[in-house]
């Protein structure tokens, strides 16, 4: 997904879901900050390096380079970009290598989505944004894991997309995937994509990687047998999941502003896009680039309010200045905190499932404090509350 | 990292150095066991690629590929331990070889560090231009095979300590439930 979705869209569920303009902003710069995250910024900023969420192709070469480096890759894009929907899943007999990296294949509606919402239950807005950004990537990333595996990321040349014309009918269109300067080709679907390599843990196979930014467009539509599904034909709808994306988020939010006593799996506020359906259902669709435009007008019409560009050095002057002391209680001190405990939670929950990609992960309540030092800001926060402002 | 894994990488990392320090000491004794070591690393390769192959590839297309690569890295292998002695030449070659290419990957991680603002880019730069520098002083005395295990050792010594300055760091997520 791109700025479109994660900034402006996130708004719009966040304002339809009962937040207040100022505080929808809040919302939505944080979802898209998790794509900003990376450990550059972090250095930049000298802020805590275990709350990156994100990383620049030559941030992941760096980590290649070792055997924590993976880990750390791995952590990075599970807890964040491809939630895994099953850590306990089954498949026919594999051996326990394969399962490792199976059992990281992100889908929407998993055990680890309910967790992921509810650790944003009670905190601040930038706890919400982050949230809903793993969320809306549970749709838009479905069927990749986040760990460097090409025996599940990769894909094979059965793969076509599926392009609807206006009497209804359904061409099949065989994708071209080419490394070439220029872009995407919609017309005549030819897409870029990342080089196949042998390596297991190569770069090159970190999710999505091998269909380019095919999943990251809200109008396409293809379908493909991939190795790990015992080469079954999936179809991915994305305008279909675009749309149950952004009413779940509503949906998410609703229940963390307390309207609903729980958040459920397949839920979906339905209801309270209903009078922007076939605006937004038709926006989905249109074969572009992205949607910026679009979605900022459709922000002005739900909301009333003209809602500013995404500005990467916005809260950037206020971390700097708050110093060491203050630094936590920011905009961004909290969003780093947030994206600490989330990291934290994922990878204990893949190292209790006895999967060791995303590294250890050692229990505080049981073990103590042993582990990376920045976690230390996570338990401060903890102790002294200054993640619920 | 399992405690012991971390074993087993302190260990092999100790071995390494002991035997980079031989080679510099004697560097015929060195010569041989630089064959000896690129040997194992090799045959070691071909066994891991028909591992992966039977846990891994073979659930998937293609994956035929890692099987042939591995049975093909094992035959050159076993070729190269019949022969008695590898032309010094052709050892030169490829470390030179290897010794470019990772300096000019340094050197273009730093330009693009730069562009990013990333604070490590005068370090990948220095880096790999120093890398840059060895292979042309390879190039220099491509005749002397004692430059070659001199290298060689000192880069089995560099690998050692960064393996187990990895292996001693705290690494550990702290989750507080």
């Amino acid at each position: 997904m791109f700025l479109d979705f994660h900034y402006y869209a996130t708004y719009c569920a966040a304002y339809l879901a009962g937040y207040t303009h100022e505080e929808s902003l809040d919302v939505a710069y944080a979802a898209q900050f998790v794509d900003c995250c990376t450990l550059t910024l972090l250095k930049k900023l000298k802020g805590p390096k275990a709350a990156v969420t994100t990383q620049y192709i030559a941030e992941m070469v760096d980590d290649t380079e070792d055997y924590i480096g993976l880990q750390r890759i791995t952590r990075i894009w599970s807890a964040y970009h491809f939630l895994p929907y099953d850590l306990y899943a089954k498949s026919k007999k594999r051996p326990k290598r394969y399962m490792d990296r199976y059992r990281l294949i992100c889908e929407p509606n998993g055990d680890l989505l309910i967790e992921t919402v509810n650790l944003a239950k009670d905190r601040d807005l930038t706890a919400v944004g982050l949230a809903m950004h793993v969320l809306a990537d549970t749709w838009a990333h479905r069927h990749f894991a986040g760990v460097g595996s090409n025996v599940i990321n990769d894909i094979n040349p059965y793969f076509y997309e599926l392009i609807d014309d206006e009497n209804e009918t359904t061409t099949e269109r065989l994708v071209e995937f080419r490394h070439a300067p220029g872009g995407d080709d919609f017309e005549h679907s030819r897409y870029n994509n990342s080089i196949g390599q042998d390596s297991e843990a190569s770069i090159m196979c970190i999710g999505h990687g091998r269909l380019g930014h095919m999943p990251d467009y809200s109008f396409i539509r293809y379908k493909y047998m991939p190795a790990w599904g015992d080469y079954e034909v999936i179809v991915k709808d994305n305008p279909s999941d675009y749309y149950h994306a952004f009413c779940q988020m509503i949906y998410a939010m609703k229940y963390l502003r307390g309207e609903h006593p729980a958040f459920d799996k397949d839920v979906y506020d339905f209801d309270a896009v209903k009078p922007w359906e076939d605006e937004i259902k038709a926006m989905l669709l249109t074969r572009q680039y992205d949607h910026e435009k679009e979605w900022k007008e459709m922000c002005s019409k739900i909301s009333g309010h003209d809602v500013e560009d995404f500005d990467i050095d916005k809260y950037q002057q206020e971390y700097i200045d708050a110093g060491e002391t203050g630094a936590d209680g920011t905009f961004l001190g909290r969003f780093f905190i947030n994206a600490m405990r989330q990291k934290s939670m994922v990878t204990h929950r893949i190292f209790e499932s006895g999967n060791l990609l995303a590294g250890f992960s050692v229990d505080y309540k049981t073990e103590g404090f042993k582990g990376i030092k920045d976690f230390g800001k996570l338990l401060e926060s903890m102790r002294g509350g200054k993640d619920n402002d | 990292m399992t405690n012991s894994r971390r074993v087993f990488v302190i260990i092999k990392s100790l071995i390494l150095i002991l035997l980079a320090v031989a080679m510099i000491l004697d560097p015929d004794i060195g010569y041989i066991a630089l064959l000896i070591i690129i040997e194992i690393a090799l045959l070691v390769k071909g066994i891991s690629l028909l591992f992966y192959y039977f846990t891994m590839t073979r659930y998937k297309v293609g994956g035929m590929a890692t099987l042939y690569k591995g049975i093909f890295v094992i035959d050159a292998t076993l070729l190269l331990f019949g022969l008695s002695k590898a032309p010094q030449k052709l050892i030169m070659i490829a470390l030179v070889l290897m010794l470019a290419f990772e300096g000019v990957v340094y050197i273009m991680k730093a330009m693009k560090s730069k562009k990013l603002e990333a604070g490590n880019w005068k370090y990948q730069l220095l880096h790999g231009i120093f890398m840059f520098i060895v292979a042309i002083i390879c190039i220099i005395f491509i005749d002397s095979y004692r430059i070659a295990t001199l290298i060689f050792a000192v880069s089995l010594i560099v690998w050692a300590v960064s393996d187990i300055i990895t292996a001693m760091r705290k690494t550990a997520i702290v989750y507080i439930g």
